[in-house]
């Protein structure tokens, strides 16, 4: 797994690569929790490299939702390979999580 | 009738899950086991195995758990054993995922993946070792 952040405006961009499971989503929840501290309101989570996760990786989507939530946030993910976003709909985080079909479509999201 | 069947021996190191993860594969592209099945049964061992690391032992030793791996025909069957404290993953209390993001509870995601993804589980004890069977009818 690694992440590649990149910041377009106000949204700050995060590529999630590979694999994320318990042994390897540390560094996701360090650097994706410490943004939204450090004040990034915009998420926008590219899924395109992503290639498996599980529970472990998921729940730091759903600490993440719930720390932008108390900050009037935003998060969005983008690019989500069938497989993938199969678990996002069986965990229930459909509705909590805009999924879109491109980076641009969730850099529109993110601003209305 | 065809019949194969594996059977991977594992630490508990949360390294361990990415070679689950390999072995699995193999042997599910072995049997010809549909490509969108693979990552559902894939998913799922994980998680049992990440539950098993996590909460099984209360030391910091090297212990060790196996997981059975069976197809029959088209019924896949995971036996996954362990020594560690009594744990029936069948009575955690539903997980309700219609509730909103703020009220949703962290926990408890991986067993919701178990329980939806496959189609039987059985728990029991045994001696001192803790066995759960989980079965799944392989389609497509």
């Amino acid at each position: 797994m690694h992440i590649e952040q990149e910041k377009l405006g106000e949204v700050l961009v995060f590529g999630v690569f590979g694999r994320v499971d318990a042994a390897t989503c540390k560094p996701l929840e360090v650097d994706m929790l410490g943004a939204i501290d450090g004040g990034e309101h915009r998420l926008l989570i590219d899924c395109s490299k992503l290639d498996y996760i599980s529970s472990a990786g998921l729940r730091i989507f759903l600490i993440a939702a719930k720390k932008l939530k108390a900050e009037n946030g935003q998060i969005v993910l983008c690019s989500m390979q069938p497989h993938i976003r199969t678990m996002f709909e069986i965990a229930g985080f459909s509705a909590a999580f805009p999924i879109v079909e491109s980076q641009d479509d969730g850099i529109k999201a993110l601003k209305e | 009738m065809s019949l194969s069947e594996m059977t991977i021996s594992l630490t508990n190191q949360y390294e361990e899950i990415e070679h689950l993860s390999h072995l699995v594969e193999d042997f599910c592209e072995k049997n010809n086991v549909s490509e969108n099945m693979i990552y559902p049964l894939n998913v799922v061992l994980d998680e049992v195995v990440t539950n098993i690391i996590h909460y099984a032992w209360n030391d910091k030793e090297k212990h060790s758990l196996q997981a059975d791996l069976t197809i029959e025909d088209t019924m896949f069957t995971a036996v996954v054993e362990d020594d560690g404290q009594p744990f029936n993953p069948l009575e955690v209390e539903e997980l309700d995922i219609s509730t909103s993001v703020e009220e949703r509870r962290i926990g408890g995601l991986g067993l919701h993946f178990v329980k939806t993804l496959m189609d039987c589980l059985e728990y029991r004890r045994s001696g001192e070792k803790n066995i759960l069977i989980l079965k799944k009818k392989l389609t497509g």
